[in-house]
Protein backbone atom coordinates (compact mmCIF):
# COMPACT_ATOMS: atom_id res chain seq x y z
CA UNK A 1 0.00 0.00 0.00
CA UNK A 2 1.00 3.65 -0.38
CA UNK A 3 3.48 4.37 2.31
CA UNK A 4 3.23 8.21 2.32
CA UNK A 5 -0.82 7.62 4.11
CA UNK A 6 -0.56 7.57 7.83
CA UNK A 7 -0.90 4.03 9.03
CA UNK A 8 -4.14 3.06 10.73
CA UNK A 9 -2.07 1.93 13.73
CA UNK A 10 1.31 2.16 14.88
CA UNK A 11 2.88 0.48 17.20
CA UNK A 12 6.24 2.06 18.94
CA UNK A 13 8.71 -0.08 21.14
CA UNK A 14 5.36 -0.98 23.43
CA UNK A 15 5.22 -3.36 26.34
CA UNK A 16 1.85 -4.15 27.55
CA UNK A 17 0.69 -6.67 30.19
CA UNK A 18 -1.49 -6.85 33.17
CA UNK A 19 -1.27 -4.21 36.30
CA UNK A 20 2.42 -4.03 36.61
CA UNK A 21 3.27 -7.50 35.10
CA UNK A 22 4.78 -7.43 31.64
CA UNK A 23 3.97 -9.97 29.02
CA UNK A 24 5.54 -8.54 26.40
CA UNK A 25 8.04 -5.97 25.38
CA UNK A 26 9.68 -4.37 22.57
CA UNK A 27 6.64 -4.35 20.41
CA UNK A 28 6.99 -2.34 17.07
CA UNK A 29 4.01 -2.79 14.73
CA UNK A 30 2.56 -1.25 11.84
CA UNK A 31 -1.22 -1.50 10.09
CA UNK A 32 -1.57 0.00 7.21
CA UNK A 33 -5.02 -0.41 4.99
CA UNK A 34 -5.94 -3.78 2.98
CA UNK A 35 -3.08 -5.22 5.29
CA UNK A 36 -3.54 -8.65 6.78
CA UNK A 37 -1.88 -9.41 9.97
CA UNK A 38 -2.19 -12.90 11.29
CA UNK A 39 -1.30 -13.11 15.27
CA UNK A 40 0.11 -16.32 15.97
CA UNK A 41 1.31 -17.82 19.62
CA UNK A 42 1.06 -19.93 22.26
CA UNK A 43 -1.90 -19.78 24.65
CA UNK A 44 -0.68 -17.11 27.40
CA UNK A 45 1.67 -15.70 24.95
CA UNK A 46 -0.12 -12.34 25.07
CA UNK A 47 -2.51 -11.82 22.00
CA UNK A 48 -5.05 -10.96 23.18
CA UNK A 49 -3.51 -8.78 25.64
CA UNK A 50 -1.66 -6.69 22.61
CA UNK A 51 -4.80 -6.76 20.69
CA UNK A 52 -6.02 -4.80 23.77
CA UNK A 53 -3.53 -2.39 23.93
CA UNK A 54 -4.05 -1.59 20.12
CA UNK A 55 -7.69 -1.50 20.28
CA UNK A 56 -7.28 1.29 23.37
CA UNK A 57 -8.60 -0.70 25.80
CA UNK A 58 -5.93 -0.17 27.76
CA UNK A 59 -2.97 1.85 27.93
CA UNK A 60 0.64 0.00 27.08
CA UNK A 61 2.72 0.12 30.08
CA UNK A 62 5.14 1.67 28.04
CA UNK A 63 5.81 3.05 24.76
CA UNK A 64 3.53 4.11 22.41
CA UNK A 65 0.28 3.49 20.36
CA UNK A 66 -0.60 5.99 17.99
CA UNK A 67 -4.09 5.39 15.80
CA UNK A 68 -4.86 7.63 12.69
CA UNK A 69 -8.02 9.30 12.21
CA UNK A 70 -9.47 6.57 10.18
CA UNK A 71 -8.92 4.06 12.63
CA UNK A 72 -12.38 2.67 12.78
CA UNK A 73 -12.06 -0.93 14.40
CA UNK A 74 -14.31 -4.07 14.26
CA UNK A 75 -13.82 -5.89 16.75
CA UNK A 76 -14.80 -9.74 17.65
CA UNK A 77 -13.50 -10.56 21.28
CA UNK A 78 -12.10 -14.02 21.58
CA UNK A 79 -15.05 -14.87 24.25
CA UNK A 80 -17.62 -13.01 25.44
CA UNK A 81 -17.99 -12.60 29.07
CA UNK A 82 -20.75 -13.68 31.69
CA UNK A 83 -23.94 -14.55 29.95
CA UNK A 84 -26.15 -11.59 29.38
CA UNK A 85 -29.20 -11.24 31.25
CA UNK A 86 -30.94 -8.45 28.71
CA UNK A 87 -32.64 -10.37 25.93
CA UNK A 88 -31.76 -8.16 23.40
CA UNK A 89 -32.87 -9.49 19.85
CA UNK A 90 -29.42 -10.03 17.55
CA UNK A 91 -30.36 -7.33 15.37
CA UNK A 92 -30.57 -4.77 17.74
CA UNK A 93 -26.69 -6.30 18.72
CA UNK A 94 -25.53 -5.65 15.45
CA UNK A 95 -27.39 -2.08 15.27
CA UNK A 96 -25.67 -0.80 18.85
CA UNK A 97 -22.45 -1.00 16.54
CA UNK A 98 -23.81 1.03 13.73
CA UNK A 99 -22.01 4.64 13.96
CA UNK A 100 -24.19 7.30 15.69
CA UNK A 101 -25.23 9.85 13.16
CA UNK A 102 -27.42 13.34 14.33
CA UNK A 103 -30.62 13.03 12.70
CA UNK A 104 -32.72 10.36 14.98
CA UNK A 105 -35.38 9.27 13.09
CA UNK A 106 -33.02 8.79 9.44
CA UNK A 107 -30.29 7.09 11.81
CA UNK A 108 -33.24 4.77 13.16
CA UNK A 109 -34.05 3.42 9.49
CA UNK A 110 -30.20 3.47 9.00
CA UNK A 111 -29.25 0.98 11.92
CA UNK A 112 -31.88 -1.31 11.03
CA UNK A 113 -30.89 -1.18 7.40
CA UNK A 114 -27.08 -1.70 8.78
CA UNK A 115 -27.82 -4.55 10.78
CA UNK A 116 -29.61 -6.46 8.17
CA UNK A 117 -27.19 -6.31 5.58
CA UNK A 118 -24.60 -7.06 8.37
CA UNK A 119 -26.47 -9.96 9.60
CA UNK A 120 -27.00 -11.27 5.72
CA UNK A 121 -23.18 -10.95 4.96
CA UNK A 122 -22.53 -13.71 8.27
CA UNK A 123 -25.80 -15.92 7.06
CA UNK A 124 -27.82 -14.75 9.93
CA UNK A 125 -30.77 -13.13 8.32
CA UNK A 126 -32.85 -15.79 9.38
CA UNK A 127 -32.17 -15.04 13.49
CA UNK A 128 -32.38 -11.32 13.45
CA UNK A 129 -35.33 -11.47 15.61
CA UNK A 130 -34.35 -14.43 17.93
CA UNK A 131 -32.67 -12.98 21.25
CA UNK A 132 -29.01 -13.18 21.29
CA UNK A 133 -28.75 -14.72 24.46
CA UNK A 134 -30.21 -17.52 23.24
CA UNK A 135 -28.58 -18.41 20.23
CA UNK A 136 -25.96 -21.06 20.04
CA UNK A 137 -22.14 -20.45 20.72
CA UNK A 138 -21.33 -20.28 17.37
CA UNK A 139 -24.25 -18.44 15.81
CA UNK A 140 -23.46 -15.78 18.54
CA UNK A 141 -19.99 -15.39 17.05
CA UNK A 142 -21.56 -14.97 13.81
CA UNK A 143 -23.37 -12.29 15.53
CA UNK A 144 -20.17 -10.74 16.57
CA UNK A 145 -18.97 -10.62 13.50
CA UNK A 146 -21.98 -8.91 12.23
CA UNK A 147 -21.86 -6.17 15.08
CA UNK A 148 -17.78 -5.50 13.62
CA UNK A 149 -19.18 -5.22 10.22
CA UNK A 150 -21.43 -2.74 10.97
CA UNK A 151 -19.44 -0.24 12.39
CA UNK A 152 -18.36 0.18 8.85
CA UNK A 153 -14.59 -0.45 9.98
CA UNK A 154 -11.76 0.52 8.09
CA UNK A 155 -9.86 -2.78 10.39
CA UNK A 156 -10.89 -5.66 11.27
CA UNK A 157 -9.45 -6.99 15.06
CA UNK A 158 -10.30 -11.18 14.87
CA UNK A 159 -9.46 -12.89 18.40
CA UNK A 160 -9.66 -16.52 17.08
CA UNK A 161 -12.92 -15.77 15.23
CA UNK A 162 -13.25 -19.17 13.58
CA UNK A 163 -13.20 -20.76 17.58
CA UNK A 164 -16.64 -22.61 18.04
CA UNK A 165 -17.60 -22.36 13.94
CA UNK A 166 -18.70 -24.79 11.91
CA UNK A 167 -16.69 -26.06 8.56
CA UNK A 168 -18.99 -24.17 6.49
CA UNK A 169 -19.01 -20.83 8.73
CA UNK A 170 -15.00 -20.89 8.81
CA UNK A 171 -14.50 -21.05 5.35
CA UNK A 172 -17.53 -18.30 4.69
CA UNK A 173 -15.61 -16.13 7.03
CA UNK A 174 -12.01 -16.25 5.27
CA UNK A 175 -13.67 -15.65 2.04
CA UNK A 176 -15.80 -12.71 3.62
CA UNK A 177 -13.14 -10.91 5.03
CA UNK A 178 -11.29 -11.30 1.79
CA UNK A 179 -13.79 -10.09 -0.27
CA UNK A 180 -13.96 -7.22 2.23
CA UNK A 181 -9.88 -6.43 1.50
CA UNK A 182 -10.28 -6.88 -1.85
CA UNK A 183 -13.16 -4.66 -2.26
CA UNK A 184 -13.26 -1.73 0.72
CA UNK A 185 -9.10 -2.36 1.36
CA UNK A 186 -9.99 -3.16 5.01
CA UNK A 187 -7.19 -4.10 7.06
CA UNK A 188 -7.51 -7.63 9.12
CA UNK A 189 -5.59 -8.43 12.39
CA UNK A 190 -6.12 -11.82 12.88
CA UNK A 191 -5.54 -14.16 16.17
CA UNK A 192 -5.74 -17.63 15.14
CA UNK A 193 -4.04 -20.96 16.29
CA UNK A 194 -4.09 -22.78 12.75
CA UNK A 195 -1.32 -22.32 11.59
CA UNK A 196 -2.82 -23.24 8.22
CA UNK A 197 -4.99 -19.93 8.14
CA UNK A 198 -2.04 -18.14 9.22
CA UNK A 199 0.00 -19.22 5.99
CA UNK A 200 -3.02 -19.28 3.38
CA UNK A 201 -4.78 -16.15 4.39
CA UNK A 202 -1.95 -13.93 6.02
CA UNK A 203 0.89 -11.70 4.16
CA UNK A 204 2.40 -11.23 7.34
CA UNK A 205 2.78 -12.83 10.19
CA UNK A 206 3.53 -12.25 14.10
CA UNK A 207 4.98 -14.49 16.28
CA UNK A 208 4.60 -14.24 20.24
CA UNK A 209 6.93 -16.64 22.33
CA UNK A 210 8.56 -15.75 25.55
CA UNK A 211 7.55 -12.43 25.94
CA UNK A 212 8.79 -11.44 22.53
CA UNK A 213 7.73 -10.69 19.02
CA UNK A 214 8.87 -11.41 15.90
CA UNK A 215 7.32 -10.19 12.64
CA UNK A 216 7.79 -11.59 8.81
CA UNK A 217 6.27 -13.33 5.76
CA UNK A 218 4.55 -16.36 6.91
CA UNK A 219 6.79 -18.72 4.99
CA UNK A 220 9.77 -17.58 7.36
CA UNK A 221 8.35 -17.03 10.44
CA UNK A 222 6.67 -20.13 10.60
CA UNK A 223 9.25 -22.21 9.26
CA UNK A 224 8.73 -25.80 10.48
CA UNK A 225 11.98 -25.90 12.94
CA UNK A 226 10.62 -22.69 14.51
CA UNK A 227 7.26 -24.10 14.88
CA UNK A 228 8.77 -27.94 16.19
CA UNK A 229 11.08 -25.35 18.35
CA UNK A 230 7.72 -23.90 19.75
CA UNK A 231 5.07 -27.11 19.67
CA UNK A 232 6.93 -29.99 20.15
CA UNK A 233 8.21 -31.73 17.16
CA UNK A 234 4.91 -34.55 17.38
CA UNK A 235 1.76 -31.92 17.53
CA UNK A 236 2.78 -30.72 14.22
CA UNK A 237 1.80 -32.85 11.91
CA UNK A 238 -1.92 -32.73 12.93
CA UNK A 239 -2.11 -28.69 12.91
CA UNK A 240 -0.25 -27.84 10.09
CA UNK B 1 -62.38 5.97 42.18
CA UNK B 2 -63.20 9.23 43.64
CA UNK B 3 -61.88 7.93 46.64
CA UNK B 4 -58.61 7.52 44.73
CA UNK B 5 -58.79 10.87 43.03
CA UNK B 6 -59.09 12.28 46.33
CA UNK B 7 -55.88 10.91 47.46
CA UNK B 8 -54.18 11.57 45.51
CA UNK B 9 -55.68 15.46 45.09
CA UNK B 10 -54.70 15.82 48.68
CA UNK B 11 -51.76 14.38 49.04
CA UNK B 12 -50.41 15.55 45.27
CA UNK B 13 -46.89 16.73 46.69
CA UNK B 14 -46.42 13.42 48.57
CA UNK B 15 -48.12 11.87 45.45
CA UNK B 16 -45.67 13.45 43.33
CA UNK B 17 -42.34 12.74 45.04
CA UNK B 18 -44.00 8.82 45.03
CA UNK B 19 -43.63 8.76 41.39
CA UNK B 20 -40.50 10.44 41.02
CA UNK B 21 -38.72 8.50 42.70
CA UNK B 22 -40.33 5.27 41.61
CA UNK B 23 -39.89 6.11 37.95
CA UNK B 24 -36.40 7.35 38.77
CA UNK B 25 -35.12 3.97 40.41
CA UNK B 26 -36.77 1.69 37.67
CA UNK B 27 -35.14 3.60 34.64
CA UNK B 28 -32.07 2.76 36.85
CA UNK B 29 -33.06 -0.54 37.75
CA UNK B 30 -32.74 -1.97 34.11
CA UNK B 31 -29.16 -1.18 34.44
CA UNK B 32 -28.68 -2.34 38.10
CA UNK B 33 -30.04 -5.80 36.77
CA UNK B 34 -28.70 -6.48 34.14
CA UNK B 35 -25.27 -5.98 35.47
CA UNK B 36 -26.24 -7.94 37.81
CA UNK B 37 -25.66 -5.42 40.15
CA UNK B 38 -28.63 -6.15 42.32
CA UNK B 39 -26.50 -6.45 45.60
CA UNK B 40 -25.07 -3.08 45.27
CA UNK B 41 -28.95 -2.11 44.28
CA UNK B 42 -29.53 -3.33 48.22
CA UNK B 43 -25.74 -1.84 49.41
CA UNK B 44 -26.34 2.38 48.29
CA UNK B 45 -30.11 2.99 49.78
CA UNK B 46 -28.48 0.98 53.28
CA UNK B 47 -25.16 3.06 52.84
CA UNK B 48 -27.64 6.51 52.25
CA UNK B 49 -29.83 5.59 55.39
CA UNK B 50 -26.76 5.32 57.77
CA UNK B 51 -25.65 8.70 56.08
CA UNK B 52 -28.80 10.35 57.07
CA UNK B 53 -28.99 8.59 60.22
CA UNK B 54 -25.41 10.40 60.78
CA UNK B 55 -26.91 13.84 59.47
CA UNK B 56 -30.00 13.47 61.95
CA UNK B 57 -27.92 12.80 64.75
CA UNK B 58 -25.41 15.44 63.90
CA UNK B 59 -28.69 18.12 63.70
CA UNK B 60 -29.73 16.50 67.14
CA UNK B 61 -26.51 17.93 68.73
CA UNK B 62 -26.42 21.06 67.01
CA UNK B 63 -29.56 22.06 68.78
CA UNK B 64 -31.03 25.97 68.07
CA UNK B 65 -30.99 26.32 64.09
CA UNK B 66 -31.65 22.66 63.49
CA UNK B 67 -34.28 23.65 61.69
CA UNK B 68 -32.77 25.63 59.18
CA UNK B 69 -29.67 22.72 58.99
CA UNK B 70 -32.44 20.82 57.57
CA UNK B 71 -33.85 22.91 55.03
CA UNK B 72 -29.62 23.50 54.45
CA UNK B 73 -29.87 19.27 53.57
CA UNK B 74 -27.01 18.23 55.88
CA UNK B 75 -28.80 14.38 55.95
CA UNK B 76 -28.38 14.41 51.98
CA UNK B 77 -24.98 15.56 52.23
CA UNK B 78 -23.75 13.08 54.35
CA UNK B 79 -25.55 10.52 52.61
CA UNK B 80 -23.41 11.48 49.45
CA UNK B 81 -21.00 11.49 50.60
CA UNK B 82 -21.01 8.08 52.29
CA UNK B 83 -22.80 6.65 48.80
CA UNK B 84 -19.50 8.21 46.65
CA UNK B 85 -17.27 6.27 49.30
CA UNK B 86 -19.20 3.22 49.36
CA UNK B 87 -19.45 3.47 45.10
CA UNK B 88 -15.68 3.57 45.13
CA UNK B 89 -14.89 0.37 47.48
CA UNK B 90 -17.97 -1.67 44.99
CA UNK B 91 -16.00 -0.08 42.01
CA UNK B 92 -12.46 -0.61 43.34
CA UNK B 93 -10.92 -3.18 40.84
CA UNK B 94 -8.74 -5.04 43.35
CA UNK B 95 -11.31 -6.24 45.62
CA UNK B 96 -13.51 -7.24 43.39
CA UNK B 97 -10.95 -9.48 41.81
CA UNK B 98 -10.33 -10.64 45.46
CA UNK B 99 -13.77 -11.72 46.20
CA UNK B 100 -16.28 -10.49 43.51
CA UNK B 101 -18.87 -7.36 43.62
CA UNK B 102 -21.33 -8.93 45.34
CA UNK B 103 -19.62 -9.78 48.40
CA UNK B 104 -18.41 -6.11 48.73
CA UNK B 105 -21.53 -4.89 48.16
CA UNK B 106 -22.79 -7.88 51.17
CA UNK B 107 -20.23 -6.04 52.83
CA UNK B 108 -21.44 -2.30 53.22
CA UNK B 109 -25.21 -3.67 53.12
CA UNK B 110 -24.39 -5.35 56.27
CA UNK B 111 -22.06 -3.16 58.33
CA UNK B 112 -24.19 0.09 56.95
CA UNK B 113 -26.75 -1.51 58.28
CA UNK B 114 -25.85 -2.47 61.81
CA UNK B 115 -24.16 0.50 62.36
CA UNK B 116 -27.32 2.58 61.56
CA UNK B 117 -29.32 0.74 64.07
CA UNK B 118 -26.26 1.42 66.72
CA UNK B 119 -25.87 4.89 66.24
CA UNK B 120 -29.22 5.41 66.37
CA UNK B 121 -29.84 3.31 69.74
CA UNK B 122 -27.58 5.96 71.18
CA UNK B 123 -28.69 9.05 70.09
CA UNK B 124 -31.58 11.09 71.22
CA UNK B 125 -33.81 10.16 68.24
CA UNK B 126 -34.36 6.69 69.10
CA UNK B 127 -35.55 3.53 66.47
CA UNK B 128 -38.29 4.96 65.59
CA UNK B 129 -36.17 7.33 63.54
CA UNK B 130 -34.98 3.86 61.95
CA UNK B 131 -38.11 2.56 61.51
CA UNK B 132 -38.71 6.38 59.06
CA UNK B 133 -35.24 5.14 57.35
CA UNK B 134 -36.66 1.63 56.49
CA UNK B 135 -40.31 2.14 56.15
CA UNK B 136 -40.56 5.65 55.07
CA UNK B 137 -42.92 8.91 55.37
CA UNK B 138 -43.59 9.63 51.97
CA UNK B 139 -46.89 11.04 52.69
CA UNK B 140 -44.99 13.73 54.72
CA UNK B 141 -43.63 15.02 51.65
CA UNK B 142 -44.57 18.68 51.11
CA UNK B 143 -44.07 20.98 48.57
CA UNK B 144 -40.32 22.01 49.76
CA UNK B 145 -39.53 18.30 49.45
CA UNK B 146 -41.09 17.53 46.13
CA UNK B 147 -38.87 20.88 44.89
CA UNK B 148 -35.66 18.89 46.28
CA UNK B 149 -37.20 15.68 44.85
CA UNK B 150 -37.10 16.62 41.28
CA UNK B 151 -34.08 19.00 40.72
CA UNK B 152 -32.47 15.74 41.69
CA UNK B 153 -34.59 12.89 39.94
CA UNK B 154 -35.96 15.04 37.14
CA UNK B 155 -32.12 15.40 35.54
CA UNK B 156 -31.05 12.15 36.52
CA UNK B 157 -34.64 10.78 34.46
CA UNK B 158 -33.71 13.50 31.38
CA UNK B 159 -30.15 11.59 31.47
CA UNK B 160 -31.25 8.10 31.84
CA UNK B 161 -33.79 8.14 29.28
CA UNK B 162 -32.17 10.82 26.74
CA UNK B 163 -28.53 8.50 26.99
CA UNK B 164 -30.43 5.14 27.22
CA UNK B 165 -28.67 3.98 23.93
CA UNK B 166 -25.51 4.82 25.30
CA UNK B 167 -25.91 3.56 28.73
CA UNK B 168 -27.22 0.06 27.30
CA UNK B 169 -24.10 -0.65 24.88
CA UNK B 170 -22.35 0.33 27.80
CA UNK B 171 -24.23 -2.22 30.27
CA UNK B 172 -24.61 -4.60 27.54
CA UNK B 173 -20.57 -4.83 26.59
CA UNK B 174 -18.64 -2.17 28.02
CA UNK B 175 -15.55 -3.57 25.94
CA UNK B 176 -17.24 -2.99 22.77
CA UNK B 177 -18.82 0.12 23.70
CA UNK B 178 -14.86 1.86 24.17
CA UNK B 179 -14.05 -0.07 20.66
CA UNK B 180 -16.61 1.97 18.82
CA UNK B 181 -15.45 5.10 20.31
CA UNK B 182 -18.08 5.52 23.20
CA UNK B 183 -16.50 7.16 26.48
CA UNK B 184 -17.38 4.00 28.54
CA UNK B 185 -15.65 6.00 31.95
CA UNK B 186 -17.93 9.18 31.05
CA UNK B 187 -21.36 7.41 31.00
CA UNK B 188 -20.56 4.59 33.49
CA UNK B 189 -19.36 8.20 35.67
CA UNK B 190 -22.90 9.10 34.73
CA UNK B 191 -24.45 5.83 35.50
CA UNK B 192 -22.73 5.68 39.07
CA UNK B 193 -23.26 9.74 40.01
CA UNK B 194 -27.11 8.93 38.95
CA UNK B 195 -27.08 6.06 41.12
CA UNK B 196 -25.67 7.68 44.10
CA UNK B 197 -27.86 11.25 44.18
CA UNK B 198 -30.95 9.29 43.61
CA UNK B 199 -30.82 7.18 46.48
CA UNK B 200 -29.42 9.69 49.20
CA UNK B 201 -33.10 11.37 48.33
CA UNK B 202 -35.25 8.58 47.34
CA UNK B 203 -34.23 7.23 50.65
CA UNK B 204 -34.87 10.27 52.73
CA UNK B 205 -38.28 10.60 51.10
CA UNK B 206 -39.42 6.73 50.69
CA UNK B 207 -37.34 4.59 52.84
CA UNK B 208 -34.90 2.04 52.03
CA UNK B 209 -37.51 -0.72 51.52
CA UNK B 210 -39.22 1.34 49.07
CA UNK B 211 -35.71 2.64 46.79
CA UNK B 212 -34.66 -1.29 47.15
CA UNK B 213 -37.71 -2.60 45.64
CA UNK B 214 -37.73 0.04 42.91
CA UNK B 215 -34.24 -0.13 42.07
CA UNK B 216 -34.48 -4.59 41.81
CA UNK B 217 -38.30 -5.22 40.76
CA UNK B 218 -39.25 -3.04 38.07
CA UNK B 219 -35.79 -3.54 35.96
CA UNK B 220 -36.34 -7.04 36.26
CA UNK B 221 -39.58 -6.82 34.76
CA UNK B 222 -38.03 -4.82 32.02
CA UNK B 223 -35.19 -7.66 31.50
CA UNK B 224 -37.52 -10.70 31.71
CA UNK B 225 -40.35 -9.26 29.64
CA UNK B 226 -38.70 -6.67 27.16
CA UNK B 227 -36.93 -7.83 23.84
CA UNK B 228 -34.81 -4.70 23.55
CA UNK B 229 -32.72 -1.98 25.38
CA UNK B 230 -35.57 0.35 24.74
CA UNK B 231 -38.36 -2.34 25.39
CA UNK B 232 -36.40 -3.11 28.87
CA UNK B 233 -36.70 0.96 30.24
CA UNK B 234 -40.21 1.03 28.95
CA UNK B 235 -41.56 -2.00 30.47
CA UNK B 236 -39.28 -1.09 33.69
CA UNK B 237 -40.77 2.49 34.04
CA UNK B 238 -44.73 1.44 33.42
CA UNK B 239 -44.05 -1.31 36.44
CA UNK B 240 -42.18 1.32 38.42
CA UNK B 241 -45.03 3.96 38.32
CA UNK B 242 -47.86 1.84 37.99
CA UNK B 243 -46.86 0.04 41.37
CA UNK B 244 -46.28 3.36 43.28
CA UNK B 245 -49.44 4.35 42.14
CA UNK B 246 -51.40 1.42 43.27
CA UNK B 247 -48.82 1.71 46.63
CA UNK B 248 -49.99 5.17 46.78
CA UNK B 249 -53.58 4.71 46.47
CA UNK B 250 -54.01 1.56 48.35
CA UNK B 251 -52.30 2.84 51.40
CA UNK B 252 -54.03 5.97 51.50
CA UNK B 253 -57.36 5.57 50.85
CA UNK B 254 -58.43 1.67 50.81
CA UNK B 255 -55.62 -0.35 53.33
CA UNK B 256 -54.53 2.44 55.65
CA UNK B 257 -51.08 0.66 55.69
CA UNK B 258 -47.31 2.46 55.56
CA UNK B 259 -47.06 3.68 52.02
CA UNK B 260 -43.61 2.83 51.36
CA UNK B 261 -43.69 -1.30 52.41
CA UNK B 262 -47.58 -1.16 50.06
CA UNK B 263 -45.60 0.30 47.13
CA UNK B 264 -42.92 -2.07 48.00
CA UNK B 265 -46.06 -4.70 47.71
CA UNK B 266 -47.88 -3.65 44.81
CA UNK B 267 -44.25 -3.90 42.79
CA UNK B 268 -43.91 -7.16 43.41
CA UNK B 269 -47.37 -7.92 42.37
CA UNK B 270 -46.60 -6.51 39.06
CA UNK B 271 -43.53 -7.49 38.75
CA UNK B 272 -44.62 -11.60 39.12
CA UNK B 273 -47.29 -10.63 36.64
CA UNK B 274 -44.81 -9.47 33.84
CA UNK B 275 -42.56 -12.75 34.80
CA UNK B 276 -45.97 -14.64 34.43
CA UNK B 277 -45.83 -13.10 31.44
CA UNK B 278 -42.85 -13.68 29.90
CA UNK B 279 -43.17 -17.67 30.65
CA UNK B 280 -46.63 -17.36 28.60
CA UNK B 281 -44.93 -16.08 25.93
CA UNK B 282 -42.45 -18.19 26.17
CA UNK B 283 -44.74 -20.91 25.71
CA UNK B 284 -46.39 -19.22 22.61
CA UNK B 285 -43.64 -18.55 21.17
CA UNK B 286 -43.46 -21.42 18.04
CA UNK B 287 -39.47 -23.47 18.03
N1 LIG C 1 -7.63 -10.35 33.18
C1 LIG C 1 -6.34 -10.65 33.41
N2 LIG C 1 -5.75 -10.27 34.55
C2 LIG C 1 -4.46 -10.55 34.79
N3 LIG C 1 -3.66 -11.23 33.95
C3 LIG C 1 -4.19 -11.64 32.78
C4 LIG C 1 -5.55 -11.38 32.46
N4 LIG C 1 -5.79 -11.91 31.23
C5 LIG C 1 -4.64 -12.48 30.84
N5 LIG C 1 -3.68 -12.32 31.76
C6 LIG C 1 -2.31 -12.83 31.67
O1 LIG C 1 -1.69 -12.31 30.51
C7 LIG C 1 -0.97 -13.32 29.83
C8 LIG C 1 -1.35 -13.30 28.38
O2 LIG C 1 -2.72 -13.56 28.26
P1 LIG C 1 -3.47 -13.44 26.88
O3 LIG C 1 -4.91 -13.60 27.15
O4 LIG C 1 -3.03 -12.22 26.18
O5 LIG C 1 -2.89 -14.72 26.11
P2 LIG C 1 -3.27 -15.24 24.67
O6 LIG C 1 -2.02 -15.28 23.88
O7 LIG C 1 -4.41 -14.49 24.11
O8 LIG C 1 -3.69 -16.74 25.02
P3 LIG C 1 -4.85 -17.68 24.40
O9 LIG C 1 -4.26 -18.35 23.22
O10 LIG C 1 -5.12 -18.64 25.48
O11 LIG C 1 -6.01 -16.81 24.08
C9 LIG C 1 -1.27 -14.63 30.52
O12 LIG C 1 -0.11 -15.05 31.18
C10 LIG C 1 -2.34 -14.33 31.52
O13 LIG C 1 -2.02 -14.95 32.74
MG1 LIG D 1 -6.35 -14.88 23.71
Amino acid sequence: MDSSVTPLVRVSSASVGWGHKTILSGVDLVLRDGDYLALVGPNGSGKSTLLRAILGLAAPLSGRVERSPRWRAGYVPQREGAAQLLGVRAAEVVAMAVPASWMPMSARARRREAAQTALSAVGMTAFAHHVYRDLSGGQRQRVMLARALASEPTVLILDEPTNGLDVGAQRDLLDLVRRLRAERGLACLLVTHSIRIARTEAETVALLHEGEMALGAPADILSEARLAQLYGARALGGVA
Amino acid sequence: MNDALDVVGLFRFAFAGTLLTALACGLLGVHVVARRMVTAGLALPQVAAFGIALGLVALSHADGHSAHAVEAGLPHVVALVCEVIAVLIIAWPRARAAVGQAAIAGMLFAGAGAVTVLVMAHSALGMEEVHHLVEGNVLAVGRADVVVLASVLIPVIVALALGSRRLISCTFDPEMAATLGVRVRLWQTLFYACFVVTAAVAVHAAGTLFVFSFLVLPGAAGVVLGRSGAGAMIVSAIVAVGGATLGFVASASAWDTPTGPTCAAAVLVLFLGCFALAAVRQRLTPG
